[in-house]
């Protein structure tokens, strides 16, 4: 769904862009009116398809087409929304499960890219790192969950799992990127006789700029992942806590209001990165 | 100088000797794979020699100098920074930076006709308004001896044509020296007071001509104009035919 808004939101972008030119053609209103309603009927098909999922969802489970009792119901899912919401529980979770994705993302942001600076900056470092990276990256980092458990203790170790899962692709992201910085640009600062410290400073991080964003959205999605395994390993509060609790007795209202959450906020931080990329895009294009 | 790699060493230049007289424009042809870039990154101080020696103005190059610049094939004109920021590249690299130098890349780009784009992004500009631009941040450093990689190959003809009388014309006011690699036999001529050709790998000498054109009176004709002098046709032969004489070998 990102996807499509993202491409939609360009096209208006472009059409917006075009319609400052003076006195516009028939031809070229027809166009746009055109364009206009594209994103228009995408926008209803969305919304329609939301509609009749939750339709069939509500009739099926009603009608026990479907045992309720495993796949709850979206009245069932909102009435347990306005009672958590009511009770003030829910906020108290929601608000766990945030800061911590947020710390960890930004942790693990700031760790990634540094980690990719210093192996930039010292190819001899990278060499001797590369095949410990490749396994970091290709082990699956829930095996991890006991582990960091047992060092880090119920709080903690939510933080390292998320880190955990997080900070590789980071690293490996910013330094690809890093490394396909133009070469002639590079070059170009050689003839100046920019030291290595500044090459990175004015040359390879602002080349990288859309690269370190593009980190941040896969980034963002994993800190998630990695928050969720670890609340239900150790947690006694947040979302991942409420999906857990919530199976364990049985209350599927509740694990699938958790989860519908879960897909707003991963909307929510998804949508904040790619405004910020939009807004930094302008400014690149010299739109300002 | 030769190249090392894993699969072997390759010698890519063998005995070249020669030197430019300040403000002279020098040209450097030769085929593709002759070592001619190899040479520009030698006297830039990028590369050092396995042996051999380079000096500008009497002090041997040992790494970039700010006495050489370098204008490449791409402007590679950084898109994040104004016109006048990438001006100011050198210095600022340089830790130069001052009022002086901003004042020296603003009139720089206002004699190169570049006054209204100085705060616009590269990404503004057409092709033969960035290689002035890239000129600009060249020149910004005040270097001695200018070295251009086939700087115009990137145009389209038309434009290159342009430029390069343009960027000829801004160099010989300056009394820059020069030293140019091109496989463009026609800019060669048309831009140079001496043209040396290279043979193929390793690159050496093959032959040096002195380019005059006694037809246009004392003054130095600009490219443009120079195509179209008399002695032209006849320099433009004799390369012509230096060059393909090794295409044959």
């Amino acid at each position: 769904m990102p996807l499509t808004n993202g491409a939609s939101t360009a096209a208006l972008e472009q059409a917006s862009a075009a319609s400052a030119a003076p006195s516009p053609s028939p031809a070229y209103l027809q166009w746009k009116r055109h364009q206009r309603m594209r994103v228009w009927s995408i926008r209803m098909t969305q919304f329609l398809l939301l509609v009749a999922f939750l339709f069939l969802w509500e009739v099926s489970a009603r009608s026990h087409w479907v045992n309720p009792m495993l796949t709850s119901y979206p009245t069932a899912v909102w009435t347990s929304f306005a009672q958590t919401v009511a009770d003030g529980s829910l906020w108290q979770h929601v608000w766990i499960t945030l800061i911590e994705t947020v710390a960890s993302f930004t942790i693990s942001m700031v760790l990634g890219v540094l980690i990719a600076i210093v192996l930039w900056l010292s190819p001899f470092l990278d060499r001797v790192l590369d095949p410990f990276l490749v396994v970091g990256n290709a082990l699956p980092k829930i095996a991890l969950v006991p582990i960091f458990y047992i060092w880090l203790g119920p709080q903690w170790s939510i933080y390292g799992i998320a880190v955990a899962i997080s900070v590789f692709i980071t690293i490996l992201m910013a330094y690809t990127g890093f490394c396909q910085t133009d070469p002639n640009k590079l070059k170009l600062a050689r003839t100046f006789g920019a030291s290595r410290l500044q090459t990175l400073q004015k040359v390879v991080l602002p080349s990288n700029l859309m690269t370190i964003i593009a980190a941040l959205k896969a980034n963002i999605g994993l800190a998630l992942v990695g928050v969720i395994v670890g609340e239900f390993q150790s947690s006694k509060a947040g979302l991942g806590y409420m999906i857990q609790y919530g199976s364990q007795i049985f209350k599927m209202d509740m694990v699938m209001m958790a989860i519908v959450i879960l897909g707003i906020i991963s909307l929510a931080l998804y949508s904040l990165i790619q405004f910020a990329e939009n807004a930094i895009m302008k400014t690149r294009r010299g739109a300002v | 100088m030769r190249y090392f790699s894993k699969e072997g060493e390759t010698e890519a230049l063998r005995n070249i000797s020669f030197s430019v007289r300040a403000g002279e424009f020098v040209s450097i042809v030769g085929q593709s794979g002759c070592g001619k870039s190899t040479l520009l990154s030698l006297l830039s101080g990028l590369i050092a020699p396995t042996s051999g020696e380079v000096f500008v103005d009497g002090k041997k190059i040992d790494g970039p100098s700010p006495l050489t610049a370098f204008m490449l094939q791409q402007d590679s004109l950084f898109e994040w920074r104004t016109v006048l920021k990438n001006t100011m590249l050198g210095p600022e690299f340089r830790g130069t930076l001052n009022a002086n130098t901003r004042k020296r890349a603003e009139s720089l780009l206002t004699s190169y006709g570049l006054k209204d784009f100085m705060h616009h992004l590269p990404q503004q500009l057409s092709g033969g308004m960035r290689q002035r631009a890239a000129l600009a941040r060249t020149m910004c450093s005040d270097p001695d001896v200018l070295l251009l990689d086939e700087p115009f190959s990137a145009l389209d003809f038309q434009t290159r044509l342009s430029i390069a009388d343009e960027i000829s014309t801004i160099i010989r006011k300056e009394g820059k020296t020069a030293v140019l690699v091109t496989h463009d036999i026609g800019e060669a001529v048309s831009m140079s007071d001496r043209v040396i050709v290279l043979s193929s790998r390793p690159g050496r000498i093959k032959a040096e001509y002195e380019i005059a054109y006694p037809s246009c009176g004392n003054d130095r004709p600009s490219p443009m104009k120079a195509r179209e002098a008399a002695e032209y046709h006849g320099y433009f032969n004799t390369l012509w035919e230096e060059l393909d004489a090794h295409a044959t070998h």
